[in-house]
């Protein structure tokens, strides 16, 4: 009697473990994002100017390709500032575009100096690997510092400054934020274009999961995921404010990104000062309509511009380097049918 | 026994070490605040130099806070995963069992924040039914209060509790026994682990090395199970294609917990010391480095033995 008294219990509990029985399984914050009046109040008004930069090799002269658009852009004037440039190095595995490209920063920061930049440092807080060092040295990264002779800061081991976030998405009242990126006058969001199994797609403005400092939340960050993503990448934008996004989109990943897809030859570089209109730009030349993605529907109400109309264009024309990526093959099964699956166009 | 040239590398570590030692913490990286993790391993490498940790066994008891938990930057938020490291490095830095009652609340607040995997309610009723029936259910430790499990903070845990010499309590075993199914289980295809995720999507994820020895440190009391062995072959492969000093020294510190020879992994650690005696781009790495080199001298703070308690 109590053997099978014990074994009913084992099993109850087992049972209840595995979610039966209607128990409430902890999910991630299933709230749908709400932008708040302050937010808006806060979204950059007026039409934004993009520039796609044809770029078919890492070995061509990236910066002057840059700079070639600066006074058109309205790139910002960093006279005197202390700018931080934000790279991509959230894992590194060999002969697969995960991270962003040592010859990207190199560009960023030479374009930055020509801004005016007092002071250039280089960060990223990496979200899957501990230990920086491999990371610099395998992306070639820390070599490229080395070179230009540029400090490189782990986001994830900085000082800590508690950062008010009363008026966010998420339901996070604040965020504790790297002192790097606090203290800076500037930051300039450098990522790499990818698809993304979450999200869609990753540029420029999930870029900045990487400022999240990994000792206080962790390696991965995975908090941002339990907020809604597309949430946390709105507030994380709105308490950041970077000045300007430059996409790594020479050489993209396709398919089940951001670190099992694989590399797409797409020869571009995107560059703007408003991150939601530098990515909707990034969808349209992967062909994925921007409205289609959730966080980039949210920054369209909350951060700038996505729609075709409010962008100006300037450079190589989109329809000369618009590509069809593989999109990530469980996308559309994360949302509800209202938020659509990923539209081609 | 250790030859004379890594006695001295370890020297010069450990004096690069205490020179950085600030008000009783050390930072990550000298010139910055204070962090727990490092505090703790810092004190860890200075276990052979007992006079100097007396200030970072104070800081670390002012520090803790009312749940008896840390936090990660003292001070800034809610208490953390820097919580294990702090248990840890009081634990081992004074047997003399004069911060017994910091590391008694300390281990309280161990026990009292596994990881939130069900609302209160459900995890209530969970725990009568294991408690009645004896089943257990995987569960480890997060990096932040009400999140999910991952190995590296479920590792620090284990290593903790299993130190707790001084505590003798079932709960403590418990918790090592949910922890240690949900190491086991949580390996990557082929051998290792990284952050906690062996699959995405139903695709194999690949493992990491350091996140490997961190959980065969925390698995040394199950040396025959099979993933802990496919987790030591695979990081004496990792570990030299990762190469850094962080990455060999944790390596090595986990292959002497299970009793494999380590002279390898410290002879290519000692190769990438600085001339001011310091390893990797900070003073964590330094730290662990040390920690590295008193194992091939048969000191490794991190080795625990035959039962899940650490008991000879």
């Amino acid at each position: 009697m109590r053997h099978t008294r014990r074994a009913f219990l084992k099993a109850a509990a087992m049972t209840m473990a595995l979610g039966g029985c209607g128990v409430h399984v902890k999910k991630p914050d299933a709230t749908p994002p709400h932008v708040t009046a302050a937010q808006q109040a806060a979204r950059r008004t007026g039409e934004s100017t993009v520039a796609l930069v044809r770029c078919e090799s890492y070995e061509e002269n990236i910066f002057s390709l840059l700079k070639a658009h600066a006074t058109a852009l309205g790139l910002p004037d960093f006279s005197g500032k202390t700018v931080v440039i934000k790279p991509n190095m959230v894992e590194f595995r060999p002969g697969r575009p995960l991270v962003t490209n040592a010859a990207m920063i190199k560009a960023a920061a030479e374009l930055v100096d020509y801004l005016g930049a007092r002071e250039i440092v280089i960060a990223e807080g990496p979200g899957h690997f501990r230990d920086t060092e491999y990371l610099l040295e395998s992306t070639g990264v820390g070599a490229m510092c080395s070179k230009l002779g540029l400090p490189f800061v782990d986001l994830n081991l900085d000082d800590l400054e508690k950062v008010d976030n009363k008026d966010g998405m998420t339901r996070m009242k604040h965020f504790y934020l790297p002192r790097t990126i606090c203290a800076a006058d500037a930051v300039v969001s450098l990522p790499k274009l990818k698809t993304h199994h979450w999200v869609g797609m990753t540029a420029s403005m999930k870029n900045l999961f990487g400022t999240v400092p990994g000792r206080k939340y962790g390696w991965p960050k995975n908090i941002l995921h339990w907020l809604d993503i597309s949430s946390s990448i709105i507030d994380l934008n709105h308490l950041i404010k970077p000045s300007m996004a430059i996409v790594d989109a020479v050489v993209a990943m396709e398919g089940d990104g951001p670190i099992d897809g694989v590399a797409k030859n797409s020869g571009f570089i995107t560059i703007g000062t408003d991150l939601a209109a530098v990515d909707a730009t990034c969808a349209r030349a992967m062909s994925i309509n921007p409205s289609s993605l959730p966080y980039l529907r949210l920054a369209n109400e909350a951060t700038g511009n996505i729609e075709e109309s409010q962008i100006k264009l300037i450079g190589a024309p989109l329809a000369s380097l618009r590509q069809r990526f593989a999109l990530p093959i469980t996308f559309s099964a994360r949302h509800a049918p209202s938020d659509a699956k990923l539209q081609a166009i | 026994m250790l030859s004379a040239p890594h006695t001295t590398n370890r020297r010069l570590a450990s004096s690069f070490i205490e020179r950085h030692l600030a008000d009783g913490w050390w930072p990550y990286c000298v010139g910055h605040d204070a962090s727990i993790e490092a505090t703790a391993w810092c004190s860890l490498a200075l276990l052979d130099r007992t006079p100097t940790l007396q200030p970072a066994m104070r800081f670390l008891r002012n520090s803790q806070n009312e749940d008896g938990g840390w936090s990660t930057a003292p001070g800034e938020g809610p208490s953390d995963w820097s919580s294990s490291l702090a248990v840890l490095a009081l634990d081992l830095a004074a047997p003399d069992g004069s911060f017994d009652d910091c590391i008694r609340r300390g281990i309280s607040y161990l026990l009292d924040h596994r990881s939130d995997l069900f609302d209160q309610g459900t995890t209530w009723l969970i725990s009568v039914l294991q408690f009645l029936s004896s089943a257990r259910m995987k569960r480890g430790w997060s990096w932040s209060p009400g999140t999910f499990h991952w190995v590296e903070p479920t590792s620090y845990a284990m290593m903790a509790l299993k130190k707790a010499r001084r505590i003798n309590s079932k709960e403590i075993d418990t918790a090592i026994e949910c922890a240690t199914d949900l190491l086991l289980s949580n390996s990557c295809d082929g051998g290792g682990w990284n952050y906690g995720c062996p699959r995405t999507l139903g695709k194999p994820l690949l493992p990491y090395p350091v996140t490997t020895a961190q959980a065969l440190l925390a698995l040394q009391h199950v040396p025959e199970a099979p993933v802990v062995k496919s987790g030591i072959q695979y990081l004496s492969r990792a570990a030299f294609e990762d190469g850094t000093a962080f990455c060999l020294a944790w390596a090595a510190l986990a292959m002497d917990g299970h009793k494999e020879d380590i002279s390898k992994y410290v002879t290519s650690l000692v190769a990438l010391q600085k001339p001011d005696g310091s390893f990797g781009r900070n003073l964590l790495s330094t730290a662990v480095a040390t920690c590295a080199l008193a194992a091939a001298e048969g000191a490794n703070p991190l080795k625990t033995t035959a039962n899940s308690r650490g008991e000879s």
